[in-house]
């Protein structure tokens, strides 16, 4: 609809309202202008919302594109240098020989603490796997400054000692734990009988590989820091390592 | 008339937020993505011809067959698996051509797993063989370790005050728990390589597990931001994922010690 002629309106720009109900009014000199405004608007939508994710998820995608995919195969020669190739094969030998001497020939022990497992070693084969029970994390907070992690240590270790129908002597946290005075050092009350099972490997700094009254917890991290088996894995076990066989834990 | 004039001003302010919203801002941001884009090509560039001038001053003039890149391979590995055996801690040795992961003490293997699905950045395999022997005839020291879940589940327990609250509070360990692991090593500040449990459907996710990857990928955004703002080519880190089962890979995470030790082979 055309605007009506200004003289027509005594010199007055004419407002919307004169026009007549009923009739839609597009001026196509403001159209070209509300266009190109929502096109600008769209587009500064669309780097907003594109800026963050590019930047999170995208942009690590980059440097990956603009390596060359050239790889230094295409530039090998087919036939090899012989006397290199021998070179090669000689020091490669030698450095398995070398590291084979790594691996112990007699049993050993590998105990996983995050799965509560192990595996006995004979003649660098695997004789026999189960379920055991390692250290709980747990941190024992008692008066003042005592404090108590129960962890198992990571590490190799040796078996610095063979003993059967152990005696457990309990230490202080174990009277905290229970909520009791901590008795004298050789008081009665520290020792306990029947509760680490027929056998017992000292890896040194207290630790045990010992028998459990809880098979029940097999398999999950209750201990106090020692590793604990069943009676018929702990007697296998027992019976293979020699005093100064290695235990490795992870 | 004042009435008039307010609202000839309004519409000259809307006017400006709309410029700065709509114009300046957007233009802003786009420039700054095309600043990115070109540093981050001038930075990849750099450090590859970094890497390919190790070991390799004079230029790699060798000529190599496909056989003596292999023993050359293999010679690195067993190198590098040598010098972890004289640590103390427990290392990772990753062997992508066989495709296994280690974990050995002292010259010991510990656990070895067969990975199926591996991501490898195309800039291990545009590596020449010398520079290769220099870059990987020693094992690379962990120089950041993290994950979605905590590398060690310490709770803490008050001393109970005496045998009736010892007997009430009893510690349960929770086996319903599922836990989604993932997370990734830093080695020497150039390589990364990360873990993702392989058994999970797609989509499954966790709080702990999208919080460990949105503070990575913030990680990576504010220091690349960093280095640009201060005119300084942003570092890149070229990367390996692997997949492999949630069992081994939580052992894995849990036994390797913040600086341990890793050795690859390509």
């Amino acid at each position: 609809m055309q605007r009506k002629n200004k003289t027509e309106n005594n010199g007055q720009i004419p407002s919307r309202d004169d026009s007549l109900p009923g009739m839609i009014e597009t001026d196509p000199l403001e159209e070209a202008p509300r266009r190109r405004r929502t096109v600008e608007t769209l587009l500064a939508i669309a780097v907003y919302m594109a800026f963050v994710p590019f930047m999170l998820y995208l942009s690590p995608k980059i440097p990956e594109m603009l390596i060359s995919s050239k790889l230094p195969g295409k530039s090998l020669l087919e036939a090899p240098d012989e006397k290199r190739v021998k070179k090669y094969k000689a020091e490669i030998s030698a450095l398995e020989k070398r590291f084979d001497r790594f691996t112990p020939g007699n049993a050993y022990l590998v105990v996983n603490t995050t799965e509560n497992k192990f595996s006995l070693y004979r003649n660098r084969k695997i004789v026999r796997e189960g379920l055991c029970s390692t250290g709980s994390y747990i941190s024992l907070e008692g008066e003042g400054d005592k404090k108590w992690i129960f962890k198992t240590p990571r590490g190799d270790f040796k078996v610095r000692g063979k003993i059967t129908d152990p005696v457990w002597r309990k230490p202080d946290w174990a009277f905290v734990e229970e909520g009791l005075p901590i008795p004298p050092a050789n008081h009665p009350s520290r020792y306990e009988r029947g509760v680490l099972g027929d056998y017992a490997l000292a890896l040194g700094d207290g630790y045990l590989i010992h028998g459990t009254l809880y098979q029940r917890f097999l398999g999950m991290p209750v201990t106090h820091g020692c590793i604990r088996m069943n009676d018929a894995d702990l007697k296998e076990v027992y019976e293979t390592l020699p005093v100064g066989a290695k235990v490795f834990i992870y | 008339m004042m009435k008039t004039q307010s609202n000839q001003q309004n519409p000259k302010q809307g006017s400006t937020a709309k410029t700065i919203f709509l114009k300046v801002i957007p233009l802003v941001l786009t420039a700054w993505l095309a600043i990115y884009t070109l540093t981050m090509g001038i930075a990849v560039h750099k450090q590859v011809k970094a890497f390919q001038s190790q070991g390799n001053q004079g230029g790699d003039t060798l000529s190599w067959s496909s056989e003596e890149w292999q023993l050359l391979k293999d010679k690195t590995f067993l190198e590098a698996r040598i010098a972890l055996a004289g640590d103390d801690s427990i290392a990772m040795t990753i062997d992508f051509q066989d495709s296994i992961i280690r974990l050995e003490t002292k010259g010991v293997v510990l656990r070895e797993v067969k990975f199926g699905k591996v991501e490898i950045s195309r800039f291990f395999k545009a590596l020449k063989p010398l520079s290769y022997a220099a870059l990987f005839s020693k094992p690379f020291m962990i120089t950041e370790i993290e994950g979605s879940i905590v590398k060690e589940p310490i709770q803490v327990k008050k001393a109970p005050r005496d045998s009736t609250e010892a007997a009430q509070n009893i510690t349960t360990v929770d086996t319903s728990r599922v836990e989604f692991v993932e997370w990734h090593l830093q080695l020497d500040s150039v390589f990364v390589v990360s873990f993702v449990q392989s058994e999970r459907s797609f989509g499954q996710i966790d709080w702990p597990t999208l919080k460990y990857r949105l503070s990575r990928n913030y990680q990576t955004f504010a220091e690349t931001n960093r280095d640009l703002l201060r005119f300084r080519l942003p570092a890149y880190q070229p990367e390996v994922t692997l997949f492999i089962p949630g069992k081994e890979t939580k052992s894995f995470y849990r036994a390797l010690p913040p600086n341990g030790k890793v050795a690859l082979k390509f």
